[in-house]
């Protein structure tokens, strides 16, 4: 992690310098670097610069992802199985996602669930909970993508944040429910157990810590729901 | 908007209006609260002529978090009429005088620093009539939540945080009628009237002394 935060760092001082480098050039070469002929020469050392600078980074980057155990997506590195069709929760039939919804729906009656399919083919959904939150989740197949949570009465879409502090820290732990929640075997059993997580915030207003007893942390009301007991804790206060 | 709790502060004795407000302002900023700008409630009270017949009472509210409504409730002595309008409202005042009087003494406002911190809206607000200081009027407002009865206790524990025991464990009068609807920019106006008209009294008290 230090690494990857070590490469990020110096792309950001990299692509802050790309500006001096664009300057140097537009005054022309000729003045720093004498003779005409030599321009293109100093060229290609940079590109060559560039390049392994590139390739570092990289081989740096793959070695960090192989790592990531939250990876969600499926790559065949076996050119054997290439032609078998893998079974995976995002190459499932509109008409089961449907369904799966549906039975969500009727499961809890307090969860306010509505659908589009923006572009034909995944489902983004409109969840609202009593008169304390919505959200929207964006599915690809049945595996969940994303999600924004946002106040009563505020505009929805998948982009904007909330205006609220408390919103947005509820759809950063949404993120982290997400994650938590999801099973390649089991998908429909992922999207319930977020929706069982995601419907314990209907006392987020009411509910005090469970560690600390009081409804108030640095501003914010028990943000946290645990995953498995649905418990209410503060960011500071969770176990 | 977000549920929003007024509370008078008592005034401590030697302390004037400013050094009342001088004192909470340091204890919000203490809790991390950040000032942005001002803000200021007034009502003007207006009474019919007695040609009229019943007497009725309307008040004109603004409200500097709301700058393009006039808010106004007219008495007619069984019930109260609530309405928002826009700033025009105030011009048609004007053309009311021969059936409306404004009472000008009775000009009450509340106006005073504004200050944020996270989902919170805090004011302290210094109450004057006619240029005679009144009292100090505190208004929080949790904007994330909508329902009073879903956060009455996230306020009150936010509220008793930094003004003591002044606070009392149950809702202000006017939302315990109104814990499960959903809050309006009209209840804080009529909050902001109950203290007012309280104040108005209090002045007749002393005058009679």
């Amino acid at each position: 992690m230090d690494q990857l935060y070590r490469a990020m760092s110096s792309i950001k001082i990299l692509r802050c310098s790309v500006g001096e480098v664009f300057s140097t050039l537009a005054n022309g070469l000729c003045a720093d670097h004498g003779e005409e002929g030599k321009e293109t020469k100093f060229l290609l050392e940079i590109q060559e610069l560039l390049s392994s600078a590139t390739q570092h980074l990289s081989n740096m980057a793959v070695s960090l992802m192989s790592q990531n155990s939250l990876k969600r997506s499926h790559t065949n590195s076996s050119t054997a199985k290439r032609k078998k069709t893998q079974t995976s929760s995002h190459n499932v039939p509109p008409q089961t996602v449907d369904n799966v919804i549906n039975s969500i729906d009727r499961l809890f009656p307090d969860l306010n669930l509505s659908f589009s399919r923006p572009f034909h083919t995944n489902v983004v959904l409109q969840v609202s909970l009593g008169q304390v939150l919505q959200a929207a989740v964006a599915f690809r197949g049945l595996m969940i993508e994303w999600v924004v949570v946002k106040g009563y009465g505020e505009s929805l879409d998948l982009w904007t944040e909330s205006r609220h502090k408390v919103f947005r820290k509820l759809t950063e732990n949404a993120h982290a429910a997400m994650l938590h929640f999801y099973s390649p075997t089991l998908p429909d059993l992922a999207v319930r157990s977020f929706m069982t997580w995601i419907r314990s915030y209907n006392s987020l207003f009411n509910d005090p810590c469970k560690r600390c007893n009081y409804h108030l942390h640095s501003g914010l009301p028990p943000t946290w729901r645990d995953l498995r007991t649905l418990q209410p804790y503060h960011e500071e206060c969770k176990p | 908007m977000g549920v929003t709790v007024l509370q008078q502060f008592p005034m401590g004795e030697n302390k004037t209006g400013p050094q009342t407000i001088e004192f909470l302002t340091k204890r919000v900023v203490a809790l991390g609260a950040v000032q942005c700008g001002q803000f200021l409630v007034d009502c003007e009270t207006y009474m019919s002529v007695p040609a009229l017949g019943t007497p009725r009472t309307v008040h004109v509210l603004h409200n500097s978090e709301q700058p393009a409504s006039v808010f106004s409730l007219l008495e007619t002595g069984t019930k109260t009429i609530p309405l928002v309008a826009d700033g025009l409202f105030d011009l048609l005042m004007l053309k009311m005088t021969p059936i409306y009087t404004s009472k000008k003494q009775t000009k009450v406002e509340s106006k005073g620093p504004r200050f944020e911190l996270t989902d919170f809206v805090i004011k302290l607000g210094s109450v004057t009539m006619s240029q005679n200081f009144k009292g100090i009027l505190v208004e929080v407002e949790y904007r994330p939540c909508v329902v009073p009865a879903n956060c009455w206790e996230l306020l009150r524990e936010f509220l008793q945080g930094f003004l003591g025991t002044c606070v009392q464990n149950i809702p202000p009068q006017y939302l315990q009628n109104r814990m499960n609807d959903i809050y309006q920019p009209m209840d804080t106006i009529h909050q902001y009237l109950d203290h007012f008209t309280m104040y108005r009294k209090a002045s007749g008290m002393i005058q009679y002394q």
